[in-house]
């Protein structure tokens, strides 16, 4: 309400931050050419994933020039209504799609837009917006209307479907919530109340038969079940062993195919990986979508242990950097975009290397400035953009904040 | 505060990054081994290479049986079904016939079916979505897998396109081409099975036809098997046939001509489902095709009880492989290894020939070499990609055998102008080698390979080979073991050259009346061989004495088994004792102190104690007296592989040289005038110019109740410097006209005369 803002030049400007994603990228077109180049196209879709690049970078450049707030006061509520308008348009269209799911919008030259993963990044400043100039949320009562800011949107997005990325958004919620001040007791009833609503949803018609066999899949570890059929072969118990035999072979096939094939890439790597371009699993054509949602797999063939723990420092350091201008800024509202960006990204990473891995279950979305795709990597760019734009300018905010207790750095 | 809370958020997302990479320590070092096991099983997969069988040449390398690497196009017909347009059209319209009730759809023919590919495209995608909806799912899946696969689209292409159309319209109408894009898929797959076919050299409907057939017989066989089935066999169990026996390879066309492999190799894409794979197989050159097959063998389909241990060891591995790892220990890791390899490299696939008559079968553990062994990397997709590893094949080794083709050749044309059931034998007295083993009735390769059920039920028996195994009761030596007899009267000083004795025609002995064909009068040793004096030998027996002659006969060799044949006669009833026994069995006449003696005499003019004689035997038996005593052990293997294959060598048996010449010298007396094989006597043809030495032999042994007369002529020639020992035979028979011979010189000494004659003899007479 009554707030005061003064922006400073861009002499704060955070080039560690950049230069890990810009780092990540360049991993990333590494690995595009390697899962996507053959000898008809020696690029693969590399030089595709440098034009989006080539066009986040002048974005991110335009978007770090607008002092922040300034944002709030026009942009960010259009982008968040837009973005729910078109989610709900996408809903009701009769799809064409070559994808079964109806995310996209296709666009001239063979582009095609995915809109929830700019709906994603423009919830984040709205949210913040709306916590912004509140006291910290201390009943429930105070919960609904953020919740509903973010659970419109998600619900729109998982009924696309497209699971993973709403699934995104509940941490992020969480993170920005916590940091708004809800107080603990108020945040574990969500928890616990998000739990009884995933529960409920598991078993509600919105869910569709597929994405319930991923989860289920999920709770039951091939290694264990191949030792398992194995011994009881080996007593002598065939008709037992051939019923998990039955339940390997769906372990192996449909929605799991992705995974099974995921861990045999990663399991294969070892410590230094077979080298790029070299990943038997990779070349050999066995794994879908390696370029996009499984790039993550492809990096602990191909580059081993090393390599996928290096990617995952890199994540790290990103979420770290980000936090960290959390820290630095004492603007409130701009401490939770980084927050929600934070939370987003590191989300993204756990459940897109998580689900490579095999400790999550199937769950399609993208590893943040690696994988192939325009919409991922744009949306990303602005995300960061606005983390960088926040740490950039020193906004010297007046608001009650400001005076609470310890909140005086 | 916040600072606080954003310290836990770091916090959170360290726990997070540890989880993950405590992920990654799993799967890349603990259960590293599990992962790269899981994975060689979804990308590599062995493909066997074969062997080429060893090839077998003659003494002079020309080759009799020739082993080859050939080329057959196979089909893979659940690839063909699921990858091509034409097996598409197929498994849809007999999805119509078999699920849905369509009985009028009778699956048409390939060839029809590319002719009227709109009929049968707009037949079989007559079905609409609701027709579609009340099949079994399994039913339901595989005619969209199908039908979107001909039309050429994407599973989702397929579903967006599914989608937009009311349930109840058919799937032709889809878009609006779709008819047209079925047929020119099926025109374009149709055009290259042409190219195809017109590589390899028939035309395109024959292959088209053939490739129906094999789909047939598929069809058939998961039929069988659903027929013998003890139980009702329900959806699950057809399925598991199904796909058992569509996965099973068929040979479409054997040795196919490079030009093919090189199209379908190529282009491996154009021509899915069908498969070009190398074979061992066995080249016969025509001019020595029909050279005793039943002598060199043939090759046929590996036997049940060869395939059985196959499945068995696989079993076996399989049953080892299953154990948990903590489980097998150092012992059954080696036989897990033996096995495999075993596996890999030796046991008998069902495609595979083996040996399965004569030398062929003999020479089976050497001709057979080792399969090699090509590691395959395949993508998803089951394409080769690569082949990683090779472990070459082992070929096996080439034999060489003693034989002369072409005078083999020339022994089995005579016996065909004879066309009697007869066989020659002819090796060199040096050491033994065969030279030529004929026979007759000599059945042909193609007889022997197609007619091989007629053959085993033919009353002639021509699946015998008559030099070492003989149908029923081989014969008697005869006369011709008079030499024998001879030799060991020498040897012990009961008999010399001029021994007389008297033939009177008639020789009563107790109580009975031996016989001899003339009136030979005083007579001395080399005169009684001549003329096959039967009472002179009678005579001398006694003083020469039964163990004697055994022991001679012994000393030569009879009664030493070869290994020529299973079982093989072995010239001799027995040793010592056992004689004894023979002897009091065979002559029943007088049980007292005289039957041992009627044995001894019987036994001296070939019977009794010698019986069951082969002409291989026979020929053995003479060379001693061509190359100066020396007894030889024929065989027929000079050379497998590189080495020089040990023969028994000519071993001395202590004859006396004056014995040896004694004999030779009645021997070539048999072959001159007043001989039983000379000019003027029992015939017109003169062997002298041949320097033939020999002697003849006309036992009689029992052919279905009636006594026949076998007839035998053995020897030697030329005289002075022996190239090569013969025994030729003509088996007595009972024929319609009664009894055909008379005499081994009448019958057998034509054989020679003629086989003399031959222009491939050239090298082994003197002229």
């Amino acid at each position: 309400m009554n707030s005061r803002t003064r922006t400073h030049a861009l002499d704060d400007f955070d080039w560690h931050l950049l230069a890990v994603a810009l780092v990540l990228t360049l991993i990333g077109f590494a690995f595009v050419w390697s899962t996507t180049s053959g000898p008809e196209a020696p690029g693969g879709l590399m030089y595709r994933q440098m034009l989006y690049a080539g066009v986040s970078l002048p974005l991110v450049a335009v978007i770090i020039r607008i002092p922040y707030p300034a944002l709030a006061r026009g942009i960010i509520p259009l982008a968040y209504v837009i973005g729910n308008l078109v989610l709900v348009f996408l809903l009701f269209r009769r799809t064409d799609e070559v994808r079964a799911t109806q995310a996209f919008i296709r666009l001239p030259f063979g582009f095609s837009l995915q809109a929830s993963e700019f709906v994603k990044v423009a919830i984040i400043p709205t949210l913040a917006m709306y916590l912004r100039h509140r006291a910290a949320p201390r009943g429930l009562l105070d919960l609904v209307l953020p919740t509903a800011i973010v659970a419109v949107p998600a619900a729109l997005i998982a009924k696309q479907p497209d699971l993973g990325t709403a699934v995104i958004l509940v941490p992020v919620l969480a993170a920005m919530l916590y940091c708004a001040g809800t107080r603990l007791r108020v945040m574990i009833t969500i928890a616990v109340g998000i739990g009884a609503l995933a529960v409920a949803f598991y078993h509600s018609p919105l869910m569709y038969d597929y994405q319930r066999a991923r989860i289920r899949s999920f709770f039951e570890s091939i290694p264990e079940k191949t030792q398992q059929a194995r011994e009881l072969r080996a007593a002598g118990q065939h008709e037992d062993a051939e019923k998990v035999e039955r339940g390997l072979r769906t372990l192996k096939q449909g929605s799991n195919l992705q995974v099974y094939h995921a861990m045999i890439s990663i399991g294969t790597g070892g410590v230094f990986g077979q080298g790029i371009k070299q990943g038997k699993h990779n070349q050999l054509n066995f794994l879908p979508e390696r370029h996009n949602d499984f790039i993550f797999a492809v990096v602990g063939e191909e580059l081993g242990f090393i390599g996928g723990t290096t990617i995952l420092t890199l994540y790290f350091l990103l979420v770290t950097l980000i936090l960290n201008i959390a820290r630095r800024t004492r603007d409130h509202f701009g401490r939770l975009i980084c927050v929600g960006v934070a939370a987003m990204f590191g989300f993204q990473v756990f459940l897109n290397t998580g689900v490579a891995t095999g400790i999550l279950p199937v769950t399609g979305v993208t590893l943040p400035f690696l994988s192939f795709g325009g919409s991922s990597m744009i949306a990303s760019y602005m995300a960061l953009a606005l983390v960088l734009s926040v740490g950039a300018h020193r906004v010297t905010v007046l608001d009650g904040h400001t005076f609470r207790r310890g909140n005086m750095a | 505060m916040i600072l606080e809370r954003l310290r836990w958020l770091t916090w959170g997302c360290v726990l997070l990054f540890v989880i993950v990479d405590m992920r990654l320590v799993h799967l890349q070092f603990v259960a590293r081994d599990f992962w790269e096991s899981e994975a060689i099983q979804t990308r590599e997969d062995g493909e066997s290479v074969p062997f080429r069988r060893g090839s077998i040449v003659d003494r002079y390398g020309k080759w009799l049986a020739v082993g080859e690497i050939e080329q057959t196009l196979n089909l893979h017909y659940s690839g063909f079904r699921r990858n091509t347009p034409l097996g598409q059209l197929h498994a849809g319209l007999r999805l119509l016939r078999d699920e849905m009730g369509h009985a009028d759809v009778v699956v048409p023919r390939l060839d029809e079916m590319v002719q009227q590919a709109t009929q049968y495209a707009q037949l079989y995608l007559g079905m609409t979505e609701r027709e579609l909806s009340e099949l079994p799912r399994r039913v339901r899946d595989d005619y969209g897998y199908y039908a979107r696969t001909l039309l050429g689209m994407t599973s989702e292409e397929y579903r967006a396109a599914r989608a937009k159309y009311p349930d109840d319209k058919p799937l032709a109408e889809l878009s609006a081409d779709t008819v047209e894009r079925v047929v020119a898929q099926v025109t374009l797959h149709s055009k290259a099975l042409g190219d195809l076919a017109k590589a390899i050299g028939i035309p395109r409907a024959e292959l088209l036809l053939t490739i129906d057939d094999k789909i047939r017989e598929i069809e058939q066989m998961i039929a069988d098997a659903e027929a013998a089935s003890a139980v009702p066999v329900d959806a699950k169990q057809r399925l598991a046939y199904r796909r058992d026996y569509e996965n099973r390879v068929q040979t479409l066309a054997r040795g196919i001509p490079y030009k093919a492999v090189f199209l379908v190799n190529m282009a491996p894409e154009r021509f899915l489902g069908l498969e070009i794979h190398d074979i061992d197989s066995r080249r016969y050159p025509s001019k020595y095709e029909n050279l005793a097959p039943t002598l060199i063998g043939w090759v046929g389909a590996a036997t049940v009880e060869v395939c059985k241990a196959t499945r068995q060891h696989e079993l076996r591995l399989r049953q080892l492989e299953s154990q948990p790892p903590e489980l097998i220990d150092d012992q059954m890791a080696d036989e897990i290894y033996e096995l495999r390899e075993r596996l890999r490299r030796t046991d008998y696939l069902p495609e595979e020939q083996m040996g399965r008559e004569g030398l062929e079968s003999v020479l089976e553990p050497v001709l057979r070499g080792e399969r090699g062994y090509k590691k395959l990397e395949r993508d998803r997709m089951g394409v080769d990609i690569e082949a990683m590893g090779k472990q070459p094949p082992i070929d096996g080794r080439d034999v060489q055998l003693t034989l002369d083709a072409d005078l083999q050749l020339a022994a089995e044309r005579v016996l065909d102008k004879l066309g009697m059931e007869a066989s020659i034998v002819l090796l060199d007295p040096k050491d033994g080698a065969i030279r030529a083993m004929a026979t007759w009735p000599n059945p042909s390769r193609e007889d022997v390979t197609k007619n091989y059920g007629k053959l085993v039920n033919d009353p002639r028996q021509p699946l015998f080979h008559r030099a070492f195994r003989l149908p029923g009761n081989p014969p008697p030596p005869g006369s011709v073991f008079k030499l024998i007899v001879a030799a060991a009267g020498l040897e012990s000083g009961a008999l010399s050259e001029y021994t007389p004795e008297e033939c009177t025609e008639k020789f009563p002995i107790y109580g009975i009346t031996l016989k001899c064909l003339h009136h030979h009068g005083l007579i001395d040793l080399k005169t009684a061989l001549q003329k096959s004096c039967n009472i002179y030998f009678y005579k001398t027996a006694r003083a020469v004495g039964l163990e004697r002659i055994v022991d001679m006969a012994t000393r030569i060799g009879i009664g030493t088994k070869y290994g020529f044949a299973d079982p093989e006669a072995l010239g001799l009833v027995g040793e010592g004792h056992a004689i004894d026994e023979q002897a009091r069995k065979l002559v029943p006449w007088d049980k007292k102190r005289s039957s041992k003696e009627l044995y001894t005499m019987h036994t001296a003019i070939g019977h009794g104690a010698v019986d069951d004689i082969t002409p291989l035997q026979v020929a053995t038996m003479v060379a001693p007296f061509a190359n100066g005593g020396d007894r030889v052990t024929p065989y027929i293997v000079s050379r497998i592989g590189e080495k020089e294959w040990p023969h028994a060598k000519p071993e001395h048996i202590g004859l006396k040289a004056s014995t040896v010449d004694i004999i030779r010298h009645s021997m070539i007396m048999v072959c001159e005038p007043g001989g039983t094989a000379g000019p003027g006597q029992n015939g017109v043809e003169d062997l002298r110019p041949w320097r033939v030495a020999g002697k003849t032999g006309t036992p009689q042994s029992i052919d279905k109740g009636v006594e026949v007369d076998h007839a035998w002529f053995a020897g030697f020639f030329p005289y002075d410097k022996p190239q090569l020992a013969f025994a030729v035979y003509v088996a007595g028979r009972v024929t319609a006209g009664g009894q055909a011979l008379r005499g081994g010189g009448r019958t057998c000494r034509p054989v020679l005369h003629d086989l003399l004659q031959q222009p491939e003899l050239r090298n082994y007479v003197v002229p």
